[in-house]
């Protein structure tokens, strides 16, 4: 079990290492400039030198990246080139509103997902499966962002509820609510039709797993079959997947961040992105990989417990 | 087998009761509680990304300098809504004297002044320290304006005296309040070093309490500001890019104040939208919208060439798309700037009105008889791009084919300033609004982007002529006799035409009816605001 | 995985494998369930909508008209005019050829390396290469697709050629997973034994022998991925690190368009209903083709 928390982390950070050592060279090598997006037209080629110097893009790339893995080492990613900030600082201050969102997107996805997929896989072919799997569908088709202008659309415009532009105060936990409601509820739709699908397709496929039907055919009831072997069964399958997911809810996470200016980890990189600030570029790129490093981890040490039998050797 | 799991059709339906339950609560919390306005707070949503810098002398991003005019104070300043040498009234100097030769300033300074959270009182060495900042510091945007400061006395606490290079009648408007005239805390840079940069410390209304990035800044309000304790408690500027975003939050009045579009349209359904009609305000000085032909692509060396491209601009299509933002020009410099040559006042030879069959005509003269193609960079922002895009449907009316390469903003900047690209380069600048400010980066000599100090040359254009009467120009003392050297350079620009200026835009800002600025601006003229943003005094509240 | 109870039983050899992969995929679509039809059916229209795009258009999809900015429907302007006035029929129709071809051939290109790459992994299983290529891939992995887009657009900036680089990078790893896994199964055939026996060499065994094996699945596999990959170019596009204008693309299309919603919500609108059929109906397609390809969960 330790050797796989071991393994798991140091995957993650061999992972880390080389996108972040393949990113540092290619978006300096690359088209963006810093010192373009600072000074925008007031720049010329002296003011641009300056500070070029000014922020330490003048030494070699190779001299840059050491004292940028030195750093790192230490714990400092560096300060922001666009606002001078700590990239860390910058990155744990919004870290909180990224996690609200995105465990609340895949809360929501399960618990809605689950059952739902469970249904349909148990009602197969009938009119509510049919429904489930065209709501569904439409889930997965539509992008994140058309999925939070249309929840605008009802709750703001229509009822006139919840505010649209911002992500709250992080001490007031009823604020912090407030804002998180529209944002959780796109992403929780869309998760929820991924996980529905997932958990109805899993479903199927145990139900016609031999051993259910001689447990069939040996005469066990319905409800104790589908109880006991396969929502058992599928939950160890759906736990698996739905760490994969985690990817398709940080990814939509980005959108939905961008649709109602939310403070989080995707409005940083977007932004940085857009304002070539390397720095802040690179930090949440960590961020990410450790993200989805750790719920992986999260997924193998919830499998082993959710069935016992399977245990790392 | 052992390890049951009660996940019975039950519990699947307490998952469903907890997600309905989530639902049920949101409804219940009230729904006037957050969005409704706070008294004493104003929200303001910009349209930029993120904090750039709060450091006054370095700053020049819109978004910045809005937060800026309220943290800082300069020695003079303008009268809110108003911004020329005339309307500049007393701020951190109480009084001041200028000498015959116009070689040097004598200021006295206001009493009792204190800087934010404890640094002490303001004093003459705060203003000497601060101008030696702008004119030296490298990191300074505006060293080039400050140059002419030779020495810099202070006789006592309270008493500053600049002596100037070379005599300089308005002097007193590049040490008013806005960019390198902000005065900035000697005792506080010297404790907080580089990070001052984001914590400001000035002398304003309000003060600097918190930044979150590409979030928001917020301000509070300064109880010992000099003007008296400021009406408003707090400030929160909001990072809204998205223009729908900010249209949302506006017409739910989660936000006071915003950037608008530069889009008649969009400004009037945000109006009709809104509940209690929200005002819309055009704040000046407006950005000259140029395009600059580079002289270095040939056929654009060409006079005959030029001129058929000006007379190819439809000014009238931009009215169309842009409303009333836009006020079109045939002169080379904006109608509210000092100096501005006026459209009765251009001698009808050089007043290039829209004639595609002139320009049509000109471009056969020029042995393109059959049209031409060029080729160009655009940045794809918005406002750029619809001047382009507008641009290159009237030009292919007369023959004249042009290809745009879309770049987003900072690869566009990028291109035209390091790689020297493109050949029509579209520029919507604003400055302090006199006629020496655009002249002098875009079309003297030095401003030749091909030369090192060059700054927004982008035609490549020189011409000694020009130069010798804009240096006559500022030299000058006389306001008339000012005006008279800038519009000489100015009739030089349309007869060598190696730009083209459309008109201005305007800086479109909405507020809500509630919010009272605490000064008058008329509705529908243009309110002069250097910052792109209203000013926000002790007596604005919402 | 191949397929098997779908597809009659040939005899293998040279001569008869084009027919085969033809009859597999005939037999395909055979096997689709009547939704993956309809599926099938909407993605054909999409398809050839942007393959005879040019002749459908009434307008130069770019060519701008002030004074008609903002129209509604008529008989001159189908869906009426976007803010310069453009012509909104002809742009959405010009933007399925410039959505679908963009992702299209990007992931084409996607699957071809992948699918080679994935191939020489199950070829090399266990081995050095193997071990390098899922090392990679479970790297790249980590990253959702988006994200990885974003990173490309902060190296190589934006554009339609970046765009779709973007996607070809943001896709490989993936492809290469799925073609790794298919190539375990034909890997162990007997003729794949007998030409490594008769002396063939790596690369000669790679693509003749296997290629064309697991060609006509990955074909399938590959297409499943193209609904993410317009939501892909449709995100980039919102986040304003897309395709760059005048350039119809419909993730470009909603991004100018849902600037003026209010004033004209139709030139935004119908890119969106435009983008969510066409995924609605490779989904719907690539739900079928799943159920064909693993029987188990197939409509019986």
């Amino acid at each position: 079990m330790s050797r796989v928390i071991v393994a798991r982390i140091v995957f993650m950070l061999a992972a880390i290492f080389v996108v972040l050592t393949a990113l540092f060279f290619g978006i300096r090598l690359g088209v963006g400039d810093p010192t373009i997006a600072i000074q925008g037209t007031y720049a010329t080629a002296e003011s641009m030198q300056a500070l070029r110097e000014a922020l330490g893009l003048d030494k070699p790339l190779w001299e840059q990246y050491l004292i940028y893995m030195a750093g790192l080492l230490r714990g400092d990613l560096g300060v922001s080139l666009q606002n001078g900030q700590p990239v860390l600082t910058q990155i744990l201050a919004v870290v909180p509103y990224t996690l609200d969102l995105t465990v609340v997107g895949l809360l929501i996805g399960v618990v809605l997902g689950v059952p739902l997929g469970f249904v349909a896989a148990v009602r197969r072919n009938t009119k509510l499966d049919h429904v489930i799997r065209v709501m569904t569908l439409s889930g997965v088709s539509v992008p994140p962002f058309i999925m939070g202008y249309f929840l605008i659309i009802i709750f703001v415009i229509g009822l006139g509820l919840f505010p649209v532009a911002g992500g709250g105060e992080l001490d007031e936990p009823l604020s912090r609510m407030r804002y998180l409601f529209l944002p959780g509820l796109s992403l929780g739709l869309i998760m929820t039709s991924y996980i529905t699908r997932l958990a109805r397709t899993t479903v199927l496929e145990i139900l016609s797993k031999d051993f259910i039907r001689t447990a069939k055919a040996k005469g066990l009831d319905q409800r104790t079959i589908l109880v006991h072997h396969v929502l058992r069964l599928s939950l160890v399958t759906i736990v698996t997947l739905v760490g994969l997911y985690a990817t398709i809810t940080i990814g939509s996470s980005v959108v939905i961040e961008t649709v109602f200016s939310r403070p989080g980890v995707g409005r940083l990189i977007v932004g940085a992105v857009a304002q070539s600030d390397y720095m802040v570029v690179q930090g949440t790129i960590i961020f990410y990989a450790a993200f989805v490093g750790i719920v992986n981890l999260l997924v193998d040490l919830t499998y082993t417990i959710i069935d016992p039998r399977i245990r790392y050797e | 087998m052992n390890r049951s799991w009660n996940f019975n059709r039950r519990s699947v339906l307490k998952g469903l009761g907890t997600s309905g339950a989530l639902v049920a609560f949101a409804n219940v919390m009230n729904p006037t509680l957050a969005f409704a306005r706070q008294s004493g707070v104003l929200h303001v949503g910009l349209d930029g990304r993120d904090m750039g810098t709060l450091h006054p002398h370095v700053a020049t991003a819109a978004q910045d300098t809005a937060v800026i005019s309220s943290i800082f104070n300069g020695l003079v300043r303008y009268v809110p809504g108003k911004v020329s040498v005339e309307a500049i009234e007393p701020d951190l100097a109480e009084s001041w004297t200028v000498s015959d030769d116009f070689k040097q300033y004598s200021f006295k300074l206001r009493h009792g002044v204190k800087w934010h959270k404890g640094y002490g009182e303001f004093t003459s060495e705060d203003v000497k320290f601060s101008l030696l900042n702008v004119r030296d510091s490298v990191q300074s945007t505006f060293r080039p304006i400050f140059s002419n400061i030779e020495r810099i006395d202070t006789p006592d606490k309270y008493e500053v005296v600049i002596a100037l290079k070379t005599p300089d009648p308005v002097f007193i408007a590049v040490v008013s309040g806005w960019q390198g005239g902000y005065v900035i805390c000697k005792k506080a840079v010297e404790v907080l070093g580089d990070t001052y940069k984001n914590q400001p410390v000035g002398t304003g209304p309000f003060q600097f309490e918190e930044f979150r990035p590409k979030e928001r800044v917020s301000l509070v309000a300064n109880p010992d500001y000099y003007g008296g304790t400021p009406k408003l408690k707090r400030i929160i500027y909001s990072y809204i890019p998205d223009q729908t975003a900010r249209r949302y939050a506006f017409v739910q009045q989660e936000i006071d104040i915003m950037k608008g579009a530069a889009n008649e349209d969009w400004l009037s359904e945000v109006v009709n939208a809104s509940k209690d009609k929200p005002l819309v305000d055009l704040l000046g000085p407006g950005r000259n919208v140029v395009i600059h032909l580079k002289r270095s692509v040939p056929p654009l060396d060409n006079l005959k060439i030029r001129l058929a491209i000006a007379h190819a601009i439809n000014r009238e299509d931009y009215q169309r798309f842009f409303g009333r933002v836009f006020e079109p020009n045939f002169g080379p410099i904006p109608l509210e700037y000092f100096g501005a040559i006026e459209p009765n006042e251009i001698p009808q030879n050089l007043l290039y009105k829209h004639d595609p069959d002139r320009a049509r005509q000109l471009l056969a003269e020029a042995g393109f008889k059959d049209g031409l193609k060029l080729e160009t960079v655009v940045s794809e922002r918005g406002d750029y791009l619809g001047l382009a895009q507008i641009g290159k449907q009237q030009l292919s009316k007369v023959g004249i084919d042009l290809k745009l390469n879309v770049l987003d903003n900072a690869s566009w900047v990028a291109a035209i300033i390091k790689e020297k690209k493109g050949s029509l380069v579209w520029s919507t600048a604003a400055r302090y609004p006199s006629a020496e400010t655009l002249i002098r980066e875009f079309w003297i000599c030095a401003a030749d982007v091909t030369k090192p100090t060059g700054v927004q040359g982008f035609a490549e254009y020189c011409n000694a002529k020009l130069d010798t009467a804009y240096q006559t120009a500022i030299a000058a003392a006389d306001p008339k006799e000012r005006a008279k050297y800038f519009k000489q350079v100015q009739t030089i620009l349309l007869e060598d035409m190696p730009s083209v200026t459309l008109g201005s835009l305007a800086t479109p800002v909405l507020r809500q009816s509630y919010v009272d600025l605490g000064y008058q601006v008329k509705e529908g003229t243009t309110v002069l605001s250097l910052p792109y943003m209203y000013y926000f005094t002790e007596k604005t509240n919402v | 995985m191949t397929a098997p109870d779908i597809v009659p039983d040939i005899p293998e050899s040279t001569t008869n494998r084009r027919r085969r992969r033809l009859l597999v995929i005939v037999a395909f679509f055979r096997a689709l369930p009547t939704m993956a039809k309809i599926g099938a059916a909407i993605v054909a229209v999409a398809i050839a909508v942007s393959v005879f795009s040019p002749a459908l258009i009434t307008h130069d999809p770019t060519e701008q008209s002030l004074i008609d900015r903002n129209q509604s429907f008529s008989a001159e302007h189908w869906f009426g005019t976007d803010r310069f006035g453009r012509d909104v029929y002809s742009r959405l129709v010009m933007g399925a050829r410039y959505t679908l071809g963009l992702t299209v051939t990007s992931l084409l290109i996607a699957a071809s390396i992948g699918t080679l790459i994935g191939l020489g992994a199950a070829y090399n299983r266990g081995g050095a290469f193997d071990s390098l290529v899922v090392w990679f891939v479970d790297i790249f992995m980590t990253f959702p697709t988006l994200i990885l887009g974003v990173i490309i657009v902060a190296i190589f900036g934006q554009g339609l050629f970046n765009v779709g680089l973007a996607i070809t990078i943001a896709f490989l790893p993936r492809i290469v997973r799925m073609a790794r896994g298919v190539g375990m199964n034909v890997v162990g055939n007997e003729y794949v034994e007998a030409a490594r026996a008769i002396g063939a060499s790596t690369p000669r065994i790679i693509v003749i022998h296997l290629l064309p094996n697991i060609l006509s699945e990955m074909a399938v596999i590959s297409t499943l991925w193209l609904g993410t990959a317009i939501q892909v170019e449709t995100n980039l596009s919102f986040l304003g690190l897309g395709v760059q204008p005048p350039m119809p693309s419909w993730g470009l299309m909603i991004r100018e368009g849902l600037e003026e919603l209010y004033i004209n919500p139709w030139p935004s609108l119908l890119p969106v209903l435009a983008i969510l059929i066409t995924v609605i109906g490779l989904n719907m397609l690539a739900d079928g083709s799943q159920d064909v390809l693993n029987p188990t969960t197939r409509e019986r």
